[in-house]
């Protein structure tokens, strides 16, 4: 039974000691993030309950066992191949930007001492900004996917308020934008903008390659599209 | 009211472990444990198929927690006693290595609220760590609103006396 501590008297001196504890909790709050080492144990065990997942809804019969009655040998080996190979379809905008709910589960990468403007990570050649000087966004971890059978590098930045964006880089061919997304253009850089399951999301392309930024929608959309389309004073490559 | 039941997505879990992290670190007092708590809590939520009736993954994701810990607790209360780690060993948080005066700032935090009595702690974590609404922290705990402001405005300032050491007082 909880008890009525409502009808406590509240000591009005107590104000200032609330809101001071108020603030110091929010400070070690914003501060405070899971370990990577924390973060891969929970992604191998994520990874091994999938596996049992899938195992489990195949059941006994095993993936022949499920196709072959269903459309005969030849129908089994198409879909076999198709889920081998990764299927005919290029993965999606917004498949993408949800690896960014996977979290981090590697290091982030160090800024490149050749070059100041970015970080000593890339995709196909193409390297991840290093916003930590101009914006105040420092890289923070990193993780690698593959989707629709094309690789996917994710890099997480945190700002001051440890408030979170997910910059991924596809690998392969440029994918389109979302539909129902609309364009602005910032720096000379056409972006489309977007949002999903209360992030906004701003795609663009690099060097043949489509950029994912996604982030929370209490980040300003123009914060993003100057994130998005930061050129470093030329040294970053687009 | 409640809605049908949805199956909880796996690959969404990574979203949380941030903000499940800093609560489980509130209510065991320590980074170690907080790590262990929160492991066993995502390994028992993948265990098997989960299905939930609203949209409140969160609040789903810190009563497990909360109950983990609980048995955690009863466990470790029929164990013998183990000796904690001495401080000066304990292994640098990365994401605070350039800020050594925070980290310990908020290792003290965290230890405060540890420390709060029960009522008043569930009540923090669940409103000023993971950042539930006052209405879903009193769902969660089973008490009202005013209840929960009611404790948390206690809470926040037992937390504020106990990190000045002027003002201490009992808690």
């Amino acid at each position: 039974m909880v008890p009525p501590d409502q009808d406590i008297p509240v000591d009005p001196l107590d104000d200032e000691l609330a809101e001071r504890g108020r603030a110091l909790i929010a400070a070690a709050v914003a501060e405070t993030m899971a370990p990577l080492a924390l973060r891969e144990r929970i992604e191998a065990d994520r990874a091994r309950a999938a596996k049992r997942g899938a195992g489990a809804r195949l059941g006994s019969r095993g993936l022949l066992g499920w196709l072959v009655p269903a459309g005969g040998l030849v129908a089994a080996a198409t879909v076999a191949l198709v889920l081998v190979l990764g299927g005919p379809n290029a993965p999606t905008v917004l498949a993408t930007a949800s690896l960014a709910t996977g979290g981090p589960v590697l290091p982030a990468p160090a800024e490149d001492e050749s070059n100041m403007t970015v970080l000593k990570a890339s995709m196909q050649g193409v390297p991840f900004p290093y916003w930590g000087g101009s914006f105040q966004w420092e890289a923070v971890g990193a993780r690698d996917d593959k989707i629709e059978d094309r690789s996917a590098k994710t890099i997480f930045y945190d700002n001051p308020k440890g408030v979170r964006a997910a910059y991924t880089i596809l690998g392969g061919d440029t994918i389109d934008a979302p539909s129902g997304s609309y364009k602005k253009t910032r720096n000379g850089i056409q972006l489309s903008i977007t949002q999903d399951k209360g992030r906004r999301i701003v795609t663009w392309t690099r060097s043949g390659h489509t950029c994912v930024l996604s982030a929370p929608v209490a980040v300003p959309e123009e914060k993003l599209l100057e994130l998005a389309s930061w050129k470093g004073q030329g040294s970053v490559p687009f | 009211m409640s809605g049908p039941a949805r199956q909880l997505d796996p690959a969404a879990l990574g979203d949380h472990v941030d903000r499940l992290y800093r609560a489980a670190w509130a209510l065991c007092g320590s980074r170690e444990d907080a790590e262990d708590l929160v492991q066993e809590t995502f390994a028992k939520i993948l265990s098997k198929p989960r299905f939930l009736r609203n949209d409140d993954d969160l609040g789903y994701l810190l009563r497990v927690l909360r109950n983990t810990f609980v048995s955690r607790h009863r466990s470790a209360m029929r164990r013998p006693q183990s000796t904690p780690m001495p401080e000066e060993l304990e292994p640098i948080d990365p994401s605070s290595a350039t800020r050594p005066d925070s980290a310990v700032e908020s290792r003290e935090v965290f230890a405060y609220i540890a420390a709060l009595p029960e009522s008043f702690r569930d009540a923090l974590v669940a409103v000023d760590v993971v950042g539930l609404s006052y209405g879903e922290a009193a769902k969660l705990l089973g008490t009202k609103e005013a209840t929960i402001t009611s404790r948390l405005y206690r809470a926040r300032a037992q937390v504020a006396r106990g990190m000045d050491p002027t003002r201490q007082s009992v808690l």
